[in-house]
């Protein structure tokens, strides 16, 4: 098994051929908390194709996190399936895992939860010294990612002395620097005031169009979930719903400044 | 492995007072671990120094039997030639030659047992501070009959006082218990208070008739004290007289005084008890904070999991974050234990409130500590091991963190 499968994240906007990055079979995760069983995810089956710019919503305690952590890898469900790039998580030993995670999967987590010793550019490079990038590559792409989420400027200062939509923003630049297949945000503008909020989204989206990133993220902030091109909603665990939208309706348009 | 380095770096710093903390820890660690090596070192020095200047000298001679059954006709085989021919051996800067009784002493406020010296003075005090070390009256004055010179211990067990009457009670060679009256004539004060609670001083040609009584060799001798101009000669010098005369036995410092040998290396099981309560002092700081460190960062070791951080790599980030600790804290600590055992070697360190303890043991109250580089370098590396061993619980706690946990923690 190819536990170092990388994506091309170069992939034009507008030629997503359908290429399958993400595919859950009837996943359960339950939590046994006392006497209560609880169905925190309930036989969810979705696909995830190349380039998709994905929300997934529900109230506090639908099983977001939960989805979340199981797609990543971190969590394991107690029944069915995640396979990634035709991987099965679920094969792979603990260790693998973590390797796995590192090579394909990229995470925004809602407290940015920076590396507070490490500049922003120390941040957004700490998955490529894992993965063995060398110096110059990794100096390359660092700066391009800050670039790309417009913190250029503040490259060499540590994660206490940016606000907290620019964290996330070097946050996202981070997920990105491994070359995962996909990223997985949960909530990542829960603790953002809105114009962050709006700015990181338009951040997101632009990556989503110019270089086909995969992006899941969760969410309740009805502005975020209307920015989303596909929304797969979750009511105690389980899909209620899986509706995907026009590209040209989703209103990334008029930020994207090509 | 750089990046680990620079995080592990960053991550001392990051909570600096805890980082002194555990620095402190480590330098007190280093510091009174040497410090108490050298402080023992010191002692034993000392002890030896002691125990050769005032009690054994540098070798003595017997009898064969006479050290085991201590008769008083035992005695060296042509006593006086054998001292005259030792005056004259090179390298020996003094010899004395001694008859030794057991003897019962009686004074007016008490009994106890002593072991009699007849000593000439003048060849006494050539292998012996006890003579130079009469602080109250004379060590045997030629004009004056029937002394005898005791310690200050002594003197206050019986309520002695220079004039005071002794009586002293032998059994001599023919058998028979013999009784004479002494009067103080000098007191002396060694640095070893058992030492001057037994040992006694007396004229030889006084003692000689009392002890000797009954045979025909008024002349001869039991002992035969040896101060040689090197004292590491001792074993070679006794080696020669055992070839030359095989009927009398000479011995070195170090076959007289097993016990010495003993008492060294009890000392060195107790500092090594000690040395081994400050590393556990140590081990429990390092473990404590390190603990903390972790459990304080509980939700930044599950994100570098979650980015793909393995759990060896973050067992070793708390590793390293330990050994940067001690290698910020070693340098001051041996500079520290350095400086003090240098100061204290050469201004001495005066324990006073032990002094009683320590003249039991034959010890002076004011210690001059000294310490060998290969002792600190042995500390050195006893303390890395000890804070290296430590941290090995924290990284472990590190490195059993469920990610997915760690980062829902708030
Ligand atoms: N480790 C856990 N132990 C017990 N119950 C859990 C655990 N994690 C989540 N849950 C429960 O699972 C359900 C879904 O939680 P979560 O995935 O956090 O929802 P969301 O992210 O949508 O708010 C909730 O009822 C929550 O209490
Ligand atoms: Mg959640």
């Amino acid at each position: 098994m190819n536990t170092a499968a990388r994506s091309s994240a170069a992939a034009p906007s507008g030629h997503t051929h359908a290429e399958l990055v993400l595919e859950t079979v009837n996943l359960d995760r339950t939590f046994q908390n006392g006497p209560e069983r609880i169905h925190a995810v309930s036989d969810v089956s979705f696909r995830v194709q190349r380039g998709e710019f994905t929300a997934i919503v529900g109230p506090s305690g639908s099983g977001k996190t939960t989805l979340l952590n199981l797609l990543g890898g971190l969590d394991s469900p107690s029944d069915g399936h995640v396979r990634i790039l035709g991987t099965d998580l679920s094969a792979l030993k603990a260790s693998e895992r973590v390797d796995f995670r590192l090579h394909n999967i990229g995470f925004v987590f809602q407290a940015y939860n920076l590396i507070p010793v490490l500049s922003a550019r120390e941040n957004v490079e700490f998955t490529m010294l894992l993965q063995g990038v060398d110096a110059s590559e990794r100096h390359r792409r660092s700066s391009e990612l800050l670039e790309a989420v417009g913190l250029s400027s503040e490259a060499e200062r540590r994660p206490t002395k940016l606000s907290g939509g620019q964290q996330q923003r070097v946050a996202v630049a981070r997920a990105l620097a491994s070359k995962p297949a996909f990223v997985l945000a949960d909530e990542p503008t829960a603790n953002l005031d809105s114009t962050s909020a709006s700015a990181l989204l338009d951040i997101m989206a632009r990556l989503n169009e110019r270089e086909g990133t995969t992006f899941l993220f969760s969410t309740h902030d009805q502005r975020v979930i209307d920015r989303a091109r596909r929304v797969v909603t979750l009511v105690d665990g389980r899909i209620d719903s899986d509706d995907r939208r026009d590209p040209d309706t989703a209103g990334t348009a008029k930020t994207n400044p090509a | 492995m750089k990046m680990l380095l620079t995080i592990a770096w960053r991550n001392v710093w990051r909570n600096r007072t805890r980082s002194l903390v555990v620095m402190v820890a480590l330098v007190l660690g280093l510091w009174a671990g040497n410090f108490m090596m050298g402080y023992a070192f010191g002692m034993y020095d000392q002890r030896l120094a002691n125990a050769l200047e005032y009690e054994l000298a540098h070798a003595q001679i017997h009898h064969p039997d006479f050290r085991v059954e201590q008769q008083p006709e035992l005695l060296i085989p042509e006593s006086r030639a054998r001292l005259q021919a030792l005056q004259d051996k090179s390298g020996v800067r003094g010899v004395s030659g001694r008859l030794v009784a057991n003897a019962m002493i009686t004074a007016s406020r008490g009994v106890g047992g002593v072991q009699v010296m007849g000593v000439d003075p003048e060849a006494e005090a050539g292998v012996s501070r006890i003579p130079a070390s009469v602080d109250t009256g004379t060590f045997l004055s030629e004009d004056k009959k029937h002394r005898i010179v005791l310690g200050h211990a002594l003197a206050k067990k019986l309520r002695l006082n220079l004039g005071s009457k002794v009586v002293l009670k032998f059994q001599n060679a023919a058998g028979d218990f013999v009784d004479t009256r002494f009067k103080v004539g000098g007191i002396y004060r060694s640095p070893n208070s058992t030492f001057d609670e037994r040992m006694v001083y007396v004229r030889q040609t006084e003692l000689a008739p009392l002890v000797l009584g009954g045979i025909q060799n008024n002349a001869g001798l039991h002992e035969i004290a040896v101060l040689l101009d090197d004292p590491g000669e001792a074993m070679a010098f006794a080696e020669g007289e055992n070839r030359q005369y095989p009927d009398s036995v000479t011995e070195d410092w170090k076959t007289l005084s097993p016990e010495l040998d003993l008492m060294i290396e009890s000392t060195d099981q107790y500092f090594t008890i000690f040395l081994g309560i400050i590393m556990l002092a140590v081990a429990f700081g390092v473990i404590n904070t390190m603990l903390m460190a972790v459990l304080d960062r509980v939700r930044e070791i599950g994100v570098l999991m979650a980015l793909g951080m393995n759990r060896m790599k973050v067992f070793v980030l708390v590793v390293l974050e330990t050994v940067f600790l001690m290698l910020a804290a070693a340098p001051v600590g041996l500079l520290l234990a350095w400086g003090t055992l240098t100061w204290f070697g050469q201004h001495g360190l005066d324990l006073g409130s032990l002094s009683d303890a320590y003249a039991m043991y034959g010890l002076d109250p004011v210690v001059y500590p000294h310490l060998d580089g290969s002792y600190y370098l042995r500390n050195l590396v006893l303390l890395l091991i000890t804070a290296l061993v430590s941290a090995l619980f924290p990284a472990w706690t590190a490195l059993r963190l469920d990610p997915v946990e760690a980062i829902r923690k708030i």
